[in-house]
């Protein structure tokens, strides 16, 4: 007997996070790996199988919803990774994506980055140490509402535009690690539309208050983690 | 200032007089989460959790409602560490006043932010 695909997708539903459970009931029927497939790549932490898969499987393409790419070592040396975000543009229903310890110098990287940040389906975008991030990039993410700046930093070459072109639509900012001038500079001009704000208070406190006013009309919760505040 | 839920999350309750100084000057907030970890049981029963009643009432006209959340290295899980916060009988009076509600966690990690 052969279920209603109906039905077997909804039972696919209950094991979206156990993806050994879901691989080997994609192996019962043709149908049935057709159906998981949109369950196995709808949150993709990038590894050597996974990426492999949507390489060499375009079609797969459409399923993911959120993504996220470690760097281990330069984006040069990280083919995969590299191959994998120049697709990005045509992952439609693409809503997170997480970028971890990377350096935005290199070129090609650098200008894959630029687009994607652009994507009209992003909604949440995190940064885990990425490294000399140009933050003109930050400012054409119109439609990111939340965005996590972990131990980040702004490039130092980027000549710093004062007055951003275009409106973000940000409604909740992460700033995690050490205080970094650009970056609280590079939020203090979008802030005023935000409901939540989670901020670390180190020894320099001096820019804190800035960025609290800044957001005080909008703000509805606000997490400050005082852990470094010995 | 439409501020309605802070949390804050600390190592150490020597920052607890600054951290009421903060909450205090929210005009609006109604729900406050304190995040603490320790390094050892000791300073949960030793702590001095009476400053805890340095918050005040708003513009609300009510005194935030604090859910607060210990973690601790050493310890054995959460029941311990709610054992180690019932020996304070400052904390227990805020708590059986309703001021405090005590949360637990095996780790920092699992705790909501909110």
């Amino acid at each position: 007997m052969v279920l209603a695909a109906e039905l077997v997708d909804h039972i696919f539903s209950f094991l979206q996070k156990d993806i050994p459970a879901l691989k080997a009931c994609s192996k019962v029927l043709p149908s049935y790996s057709r159906l998981a497939e949109r369950y196995l790549y709808a949150h993709i932490e990038l590894e050597q199988e996974v990426g492999n898969d949507i390489l060499e499987n375009p079609q797969l393409l459409v399923h993911p919803r959120t993504l996220e790419i470690r760097f281990r070592l330069l984006p040069s040396h990280n083919k995969m990774a590299i191959s994998i975000m120049a697709m990005i543009p045509r992952m439609t229903n693409l809503v997170s994506l997480s970028i971890c310890a990377t350096n935005c110098q290199e070129e090609e990287f650098s200008s894959i980055l630029r687009n994607i940040f652009q994507q009209p389906s992003f909604q949440e975008l995190h940064l885990f140490n990425v490294f000399g991030l140009p933050l003109s990039f930050l400012d054409n993410a119109k439609n990111i509402k939340q965005l996590t700046l972990s131990n980040c930093t702004a490039d130092e070459k980027e000549a710093f535009s004062s007055l951003p072109s275009s409106q973000l639509s940000l409604e909740t900012l992460v700033l995690v690690g050490d205080f970094n001038r650009d970056l609280h500079r590079w939020a203090m001009r979008w802030v005023t539309h935000l409901t939540t704000l989670e901020l670390p208070l180190h020894l320099d406190w001096t820019a804190s208050p800035e960025l609290l006013v800044a957001c005080s009309n909008s703000l509805t919760r606000l997490h400050l983690d005082m852990s470094n505040c010995m | 200032m439409h501020l309605k839920r802070l949390s804050i999350s600390a190592v150490t309750l020597w920052l607890l007089p600054e951290i009421i100084r903060i909450i205090n000057t929210a005009p609006a907030v109604q729900d406050v989460t304190l995040r603490f970890h320790f390094r050892s049981s000791v300073f949960i029963v030793q702590s001095n959790w009476s400053i805890l009643n340095g918050l005040r009432s708003n513009l609300t006209g009510k005194r935030p409602h604090i859910d607060l959340w210990v973690t601790c290295d050493g310890t054995s899980g959460p029941v311990s560490i709610i054992d180690y916060l019932g020996a304070n009988q400052a904390l227990m009076d805020l708590v059986k006043g309703g001021f405090v509600t005590l949360r637990s966690s095996r780790s920092v990690s699992e705790i909501p932010i909110y």
